[in-house]
């Protein structure tokens, strides 16, 4: 009968119902592009370390210990979980686009970043979050920036829930192998093991997102776009110019040549 | 005695330069003294001029020919010639195109007369397919110039 109970009362609370309406699939990383809500700042100045930890910026500036890891217990529901993102499209001189990327690669790389994927005029950098405003600030140098998007987006209450429910799942997870173990009939198993196998799947899933959060955290992501300006137009050089001696005053000078030689019509 | 004396005097200065004419070209003087041509079209021309006004030098007619010629034609090479009664020169080459063919174009210039009264040019000209083969004879017609 207590077997029957909580079963019933688990048919009641399927998946979708433990990520708070959302179908499993969309709280999966997909729903973390559609649901991004976080601080948008474009066209924004050059960025700068903020002069003081009250001004706007300093309210952007990942929050991280002393290691870089992203400090918790700053939040109103907990730890803290900021991701932030910058997108920068630059342009530079004719011809220099590569070499521009070359050196914005080589000082993400000296700041302890890496490279996530480099296509042409585009690179995608993840950044430590400590470093992610320096960073940025330093690449901003390399060009004209034409564009400037920088995106906070604050996971904390997702990060807790994910945590809550992960925790709360495993419990049950748990409490189904205990009823599995004292299950008799076919029937029992059978439902029992469904059970189970979907739970799986949910604290799966949920450990996955969690990585990513945990992931976006402590890396920033750096997208930037580099276009490179008109080729520079060559104006041919006017042939020098020789020195310009004057027509004298002298008819019969300026009479001289192969027209008038050569006109024997003139006899 | 005297009218005939006048008459002969006045016969002389109005007399202009000559020129040896190179076998194979007949005269067609046109306005100038002299001016002679081949049956392709290849002409030789003297004409003298009172060197009045400027009252210039060798130097200074030669580079006043060479200075018309360089924006007319370009590239001129100056050449000092002496003509075949012994009056010093200047001769000055050029090469152009024009209608799609190469003409060449020569000129010299000598002062003569009492004082180097006279400003003597001679030009020679033609396609260079004509002109080259009979070079030599204008070169020759060119100073064999007097007055």
């Amino acid at each position: 009968m207590r077997t029957w109970t909580l079963l019933a009362l688990l048919s009641g609370c399927g998946g979708a119902a433990m990520y708070g309406g959302a179908p499993a699939a969309e709280a999966d990383y997909g729903a973390e592009e559609a649901g991004y809500g976080g601080a948008d700042l474009q066209a924004a100045p050059p960025m700068a370390a903020p002069s003081s930890a009250h001004s706007p910026q300093a309210a952007l500036q990942p929050v991280v210990d002393a290691n870089g890891q992203p400090a918790e217990g700053t939040g109103p529901s907990g730890p803290l979980r900021l991701i932030y993102r910058a997108e920068l499209a630059m342009r530079v001189d004719h011809g220099e686009s590569t070499a521009t990327l070359d050196g914005m690669l080589a000082a993400t790389l000296a700041a302890g970043g890496y490279l996530s994927r480099r296509d042409a005029g585009l690179l995608v950098l993840r950044v430590p979050s400590a470093q992610f405003h320096p960073i940025v600030a330093q690449l901003e140098t390399f060009g004209d920036v034409t564009q400037r998007r920088v995106q906070v987006q604050d996971v904390s209450e997702e990060f807790h829930d994910l945590e809550v429910r992960i925790e709360s799942m495993t419990a049950l997870l748990e409490r189904m192998r205990g009823l599995l173990e004292r299950a008799t009939t076919l029937d029992e198993i059978l439902r029992i093991e469904g059970e189970i196998g979907r739970i799986t799947t949910t604290i799966d899933a949920a450990r996955g997102r969690l990585r990513f959060l945990r992931s976006h955290v402590a890396w920033s992501t750096v997208s930037v776009s580099v276009s490179e300006g008109a080729a520079p137009v060559v104006v041919d050089e006017p042939p020098p110019v020789s020195p310009t001696t004057r027509t004298l005053p002298i008819e019969w000078l300026n009479r001289t040549g192969l027209q008038n030689l050569l006109d024997l019509e003139n006899d | 005695m005297r009218t005939a004396l006048w008459i002969a005097l006045t016969f002389t200065v109005a007399c202009g330069p000559s020129m040896q004419k190179p076998s194979g070209f007949a005269r067609v003087d046109g306005d100038y003294d002299v001016r002679v041509t081949n049956a392709e079209g290849v002409v030789i021309a003297v004409n003298s001029h009172r060197n009045r006004g400027p009252n210039g030098d060798l130097a200074f007619w030669a580079g006043a020919l060479e200075a018309r010629m360089e924006r007319t034609y370009g590239e001129v090479e100056r050449l000092e010639i002496e003509s075949d009664d012994g009056h010093e020169g200047i001769a000055l080459r050029a090469r152009t195109v024009e209608g799609g063919r190469p003409y060449i174009y020569w000129a010299a210039v000598y002062l003569m007369g009492r004082r180097d009264r006279q400003v003597v040019t001679v030009e020679a000209g033609g396609d260079e397919a004509y002109f080259l083969p009979v070079a030599d004879e204008v070169e020759a017609a060119m100073r064999s110039v007097e007055r």
